[in-house]
């Protein structure tokens, strides 16, 4: 009987069971092996061997050689006795198991042995009704028989039992020790090494988490939530690659473990590998349709592939399975404003907001939506709300700000702008902001410090360089001005609107400055502003937007009085010559310039001979 | 590379495309940057030249785009501007004297007769009269 529980162990360690509470027989057995559990019954080994599964190989020599030591011990038939976890309800259970005569008959050893069994039996059976105190009490009780038995595999068992049931408890630091106990005595228990990291884990020391499931996967290969385990601890590390191939590991042991294709979507959309990740939340979804997580993710991935519509379609989904899944309401009513639905959008933060009234990023979102729309006071109310949701939300506030602004309640503006400020000195934008409001002040020193700070936060922010731009022009400061927006402008960074505008005005800029150079006769200033004109055709040419130059151009001209407009004409036969890079196509579109305001019948030769008169 | 001595006219009638010389006038400049030629020309030429455009288009971008022009031609190595200085004055009298030039045709031949160059002008009066080298 001492060898049994040697074997039984031995087997448990394997992975292959935990505990044994099946039936033992006498003479020939019929082994059933699942993911955590072996049943012996009378039957032949070959019938043994056909139920196994694969991999089982190692398990069945152990359990024959088992079935030996069973026949020498005589152990009782407990097939259908109490030990089977539906029977034994209590410790009076046990009790009565053991004082059954079968039992009675047993040497005092294996008598204790069989009490403990069913004491682990009895733990199992509470750990499923989740009364773990109980289950804890139970492992507590079986682990005293086995150091009275001085079975170090019984005790390494138990031990990882309770360690399982303290955390089971939220007692992860108090598990942890039973669980290294537990490998003292024994060091190849896959499942307390994975019990291990479970605990690691929710005590987020990830790394030595991932330590522990590589040594439960190393000593069982095909312990598929270990790697699953180890998945998501690589995942919560950051090393999305190496999760991706944790989940490959348990998908490949168990093809329909549907949490490992879900979370191997979610680290595949960490590395922004979309449509792989797509295709993961399908197979979860088709082991599992009513996965509403993998119906949600997937319409996350497909909005990132800007496939709005479908991914509209998945969080309907979702919804119909949870219609209580405030988020996939809020990410619908986000595809929907893509879709420019922007109503439809703002009634799927309503229901967002329904289900969870503190939902402060469908508040705010709703804000953004209704400012779209131009119902700005409702905006107002909506970024105040999720103000109320949480007072740090800078980019509620920096948004309220703009919304009052455009009621024309500058003051208040400004004041949400300090607010978004004073939460986040760093937020670029919220500076840009401020100086706008600033510059409709007239504070254009004030304004031109706000972009400055902008700038220096975010160097690429082009449309703090683009205002602050605008500010020192009104200030006076063309040159600054035009170095400013000149910056804004390479940085390729705004809407095309936006740099349309800072192209026209640098033009007229450039522009005006050309024709105060012509008209106070310093044509070397006026050719370098015609040389600037030129440079800054070529470089909007790049982005196709040589023709706001022109445009801009035809519009400053439309402005001009009769004298200006000589003198436009004056600078536009600069900045067509100078356009030109080649200097012998330059030389002939200079000739033709001159040619044609040359006096007709007036030869060169005469025309010296004149000069020299 | 063949050097010349260049008049005012040239250079107008490169700038000038109804002229009669002008596609001659324009080879030489292509000519130029072939280094084919290096032109030799009086500083009273890019002034003659502006203020023939000047006076004649009345654009003052104009004749500043072609000043500009020939300033590229020297910056660039092309041609090699000759100051009016005293020697130059003297010598620039004699000429007028020896072969009854006007004043100013006579600063223009003395940069060909001081470097041994072809003089090269459209002007068939100053071709005629001038006896130095000729082009």
């Amino acid at each position: 009987m001492e060898e049994l529980g040697r074997k039984a162990a031995e087997i448990a360690a394997k992975g292959i069971w935990t505990k044994i509470s099946g039936a033992l027989g006498i003479g020939e057995a019929e082994v059933e092996v699942s993911e955590k559990r072996i049943r012996v019954r009378a039957a032949s080994v070959g019938k043994a061997k056909e139920l196994l599964d694969y991999g089982a190989e190692t398990q069945l020599k152990l359990l024959s050689q088992t079935r030996e030591a069973l026949t020498k011990a005589k152990v009782v038939e407990l097939e259908d006795s109490q030990v089977r976890e539906k029977n034994i309800r209590s410790k009076e259970d046990c009790d009565a198991l053991v004082a059954k005569p079968d039992a009675k008959a047993l040497p005092e050893k294996e008598r204790l042995r069989l009490t403990a069994f069913a004491l682990t039996s009895l733990g199992d059976r509470e750990f499923h009704r989740k009364k773990f105190d109980i289950t804890e009490q139970a492992y507590r009780d079986a682990y005293k028989l086995a150091r009275k038995l001085d079975d170090k595999i019984l005790q390494a068992i138990c031990l990882n039992l309770i360690g399982a049931a303290l955390g089971m408890q939220g007692k992860d630091e108090l598990a942890l020790p039973y669980f290294e106990q537990a490998l003292r005595l024994k060091i190849d228990l896959a499942e307390t090494w994975y019990n291990k990291g479970v605990a690691l884990h929710e005590l987020n020391r990830f790394e030595e988490a991932v330590a522990c499931w590589d040594k439960a996967t190393e000593i069982n290969p095909d312990f598929a939530k270990a790697w699953y385990n180890k998945g998501s601890a690589l995942h919560k590390l950051n090393r999305f690659e190496e999760a991706v191939a944790c989940y490959d590991k348990a998908i490949e042991v168990n093809p329909d473990y549907a949490e490992a294709w879900y979370n191997k979507g979610v680290a595949l959309d960490e590395l922004n590998r979309f449509e792989e990740a797509v295709a993961c939340y399908d197979e979860a979804i088709e082991i599992n349709s009513d996965y509403a997580e993998a119906w949600y993710n997937k319409g996350v991935a497909l909005h990132e592939l800007n496939r709005f519509e479908e991914a509209v379609a998945c969080w309907d989904k979702a919804i119909e399975i949870n219609p209580d899944f405030a988020e996939a309401w809020y990410n619908k009513g986000v595809a929907l404003g893509e879709l420019n639905r922007l109503e439809d959008a703002v009634a799927c933060w309503d229901k967002a907001i329904e289900i969870n009234p503190d939902f402060a990023e469908a508040w705010y979102s709703k804000g953004v939506t209704l400012h779209e729309l131009n119902r700005l006071e409702e905006a107002v109310a909506c970024y105040d709300k999720a103000i109320e949701v949480n007072p740090d939300y800078v980019e509620a506030w920096c948004n309220k700000g703009g919304t009052l602004g455009e009621l024309n309640r500058l003051e208040d503006e400004v004041a949400c702008y300090d607010k978004a400020i004073e939460i986040n000195p760093n937020f670029a934008e919220v500076w840009c902001n401020k100086g706008a409001a600033l510059y409709e002040f007239n504070r254009l020193e004030d304004a031109v410090a706000c972009y400055d700070k902008a700038i220096e936060i975010d160097p690429g922010d082009a449309k703090a360089w683009h205002n602050k731009g605008f500010a020192l022009r009104k200030l006076g400061q063309v040159e600054d001005a035009k170095t400013n927006l000149k910056r804004g402008f390479s940085l390729r960074q705004e809407a095309p609107g936006e740099r349309i505008i800072a192209l026209e005005y640098l033009t007229q800029l450039i522009l005006q400055q050309g024709l105060e150079s012509i008209t106070s006769r310093n044509m070397k200033e006026a050719e370098n502003r015609a040389s600037e004109l030129a440079q800054l055709r070529k470089e909007a040419e790049k982005d196709d937007m040589a023709q706001v130059v022109n445009r801009a151009a035809l519009e400053f001209k439309e402005g001009l009085s009769k004298k200006e407009l000589k003198s436009f004409d004056e600078l536009d036969v600069m900045f067509t010559v100078l356009s030109i890079e080649d200097p012998l196509e330059r030389w002939k579109a200079l000739a033709r310039r001159i040619s044609e305001k040359w006096p007709k019948g007036l030869s060169a030769i005469e025309a010296i001979r004149k000069e020299r008169q | 590379m063949k050097e010349i001595a260049v008049d005012s006219n040239v250079l107008v009638s490169a700038l000038l495309e109804q002229e009669e010389h002008h596609h001659e006038a324009l080879k030489l400049i292509e000519g130029l940057r072939l280094k084919q030629y290096l032109f030799h020309i009086s500083t009273l030429v890019p002034v003659e030249v502006c203020g023939a455009i000047l006076r004649r288009t009345k654009s003052r971008a104009r004749a500043h785009l072609a000043a500009r022009e020939m300033e590229g031609l020297t910056d660039e190595g092309y041609a090699k501007l000759y100051p009016l200085d005293e020697e130059r004055m003297a010598k620039a009298e004699e000429i007028a004297l020896r072969d009854g030039l006007k004043g100013h045709d006579a600063v223009i031949a003395e940069v060909a007769e001081e470097l041994e160059v072809a003089l090269l002008t459209f002007d068939k009066e100053i071709l005629r009269r001038f006896r130095a080298k000729k082009q």
